[in-house]
């Protein structure tokens, strides 16, 4: 855990969805609410006979979703057709909003991990949880960093996103759902990345799933908070 | 999503008996938690279960042409999916009323004194944006992102400048502290809704009594006993006795919430210290 930024969560915070989760990753911070599987919201043309919808929405801070949230939901909505069993609900829609609190580097990761969190809260069956962090190789020392702040992604060469499955399956390799990648860089670079989003994503699921026992054990619904430095 | 006759009935007779649903009187308000953020500006605030978050920032930009000496204020306020929850004709009304309102309680009534955001007459000036988010809907979300708004104009600072003619220098916040907005009055707003046929006013209500609600009105206040706007668009005809009452509970509502205000940044301000 110690390359990783403070890392803190709470799910249920809304109470006018079916499930919802705020994760912080240091200042990072994003909400997200899902609602679902459901009809409504969903129209004729868009409904699978054999499958849910998933329809995810990311909300920047200030002004309208431009390019960069549309790209984000893109990135969100392939990595999570990948996890949730869609086929257990056809003929529906699960809804996933993403709004951001605040952007102080690795938006994306922290989008993907709250939307694990909220979906889990919203009870939707996934065959394996989604972690996800921001690598990033340093320009002038080439070192390999992993989840930093906004300041320190301005001298980066290249920053890559990893979102990584749960499921290991027999192979000892990572299940990797996600890779978007920013900037030059080499093969070895990306290697040396991906061993690093790996053991931080290990520590992320542990962290995920202290915060969910810690809130069955507390027993409430709505109520469920947990952090760790 | 209909209510159905049971509920609206339900509803109804608790009325009649003084009480509402949420065991609050007819003119209560509830529960009030003004978070404010880390950040400069960016405030969270709780009204029930009804929850805003609004982020105040600052651009350099040019002046209108008609108002060369005066800064700039917009309000962006959107009803995301997470508020509407996929009604998308009574949410498209909603925006628009909430947006309308908060231009009329917070643009026009000058709460923010445009002529201190001048930075060069002409050429540069302050143009303040304020972000507005409905995160949760359990009714009364223009009450929720008003108090949200003040509470940040309040806490927000806007970085210092220096101006040599025509040379204008932005200090990072590491140079010099950032300067407080100018702002002439905290403008409140107070919602009614009208049940019952019009018998029993209620403050602040609840996403379950809007939607039983046969009339609304809207006052928004300050601290100096000034009643800064008022809507009352269609629905029930009211007796002038009836809305001279609210307009007092307002006034007494609006005194109230301005000091948790006031308190919640005192607050802020010596957890910052």
């Amino acid at each position: 855990m110690d390359n990783l930024r403070p890392l803190s969560t709470t799910q249920g915070v809304l109470y006018g969805a079916d499930g919802s989760a705020r994760f912080h990753m240091g200042s990072t911070s994003v909400l997200v609410s899902v609602n679902g599987p459901q009809s409504q919201g969903l129209g004729m043309r868009d409904e699978q006979e054999d499958r849910a919808i998933l329809d995810i929405s990311h909300i920047p801070i200030s002004g309208t979703a431009g390019v960069a949230d549309k790209h984000m939901e893109e990135c969100i909505r392939t990595t999570f057709e990948s996890a949730i069993l869609l086929g257990y609900h056809p003929r529906t829609m699960i809804q996933v909003i993403a709004q951001t609190i605040k952007d102080d580097g690795g938006l994306l990761a922290a989008s993907i991990n709250a939307t694990t969190m909220a979906l889990m809260d919203a009870g939707i069956p996934m065959t394996a949880i989604v972690a996800a962090v921001t690598c990033m190789v340093e320009k002038e020392t080439g070192a390999i960093l992993v989840d930093q702040t906004a300041e320190s992604l301005e001298r980066a060469k290249s920053i890559h996103t990893f979102a990584i499955s749960s499921a290991r399956g027999n192979s000892p390799d990572p299940n990797v759902l996600l890779l978007h990648s920013l900037g030059l860089f080499t093969e070895s670079e990306l290697s040396h990345c991906q061993e690093a989003a790996v053991g931080a994503t290990d520590a992320i699921f542990a962290f995920m799933r202290k915060a969910v026992s810690k809130k069955i054990e507390k027993g409430h619904q709505q109520d469920g908070d947990m952090q760790e430095d | 999503m209909q209510v159905s006759t049971n509920e609206r009935e339900f509803v109804l007779e608790a009325l009649r008996s003084g009480i509402r649903v949420d065991g609050r009187k007819p003119l209560g308000l509830r529960t009030v938690d003004i978070d404010i953020g880390a950040d400069y500006g960016h405030v969270n605030v709780r009204l029930g279960k009804t929850q805003a978050m609004v982020q105040v920032m600052a651009e350099i930009v040019a002046p209108y042409p008609d108002r060369p000496t005066e800064g700039q204020v917009i309000i962006h306020s959107e009803l995301s999916p997470m508020a509407t929850r996929n009604e998308s004709i009574k949410s498209a009304e909603t925006e628009l009323t909430i947006n309308r309102m908060l231009e009329r309680i917070i643009r026009k009534s000058r709460a923010i004194e445009t002529e201190g955001l001048c930075i060069v007459a002409g050429h540069k000036v302050w143009r303040i944006v304020i972000n507005i988010h409905f995160l949760d809907n359990d009714g009364n979300l223009l009450d929720a992102a008003c108090i949200g708004v003040m509470a940040a104009l309040l806490h927000f600072r806007r970085p210092d400048v220096t101006v040599i003619g025509q040379e204008v220098t932005v200090h990072t916040i590491e140079e010099r502290n950032p300067v407080a907005l100018s702002i002439n009055h905290v403008p409140i707003c107070v919602s009614f809704a009208f049940l019952d046929d019009g018998q029993h006013p209620v403050l602040d209500p609840t996403l379950l009594e809007e939607q039983l609600c046969e009339g609304d009105m809207m006052i928004a206040v300050n601290a100096h006993r000034e009643i800064c706007a008022i809507q009352k668009a269609g629905g029930l005809g009211m007796e002038t006795s009836q809305l001279m009452l609210c307009t007092t509970v307002a006034l007494e509502k609006g005194q109230e919430i301005t000091e948790m205000i006031q308190k919640a940044l005192a607050e802020a301000k010596t957890k910052m210290l």
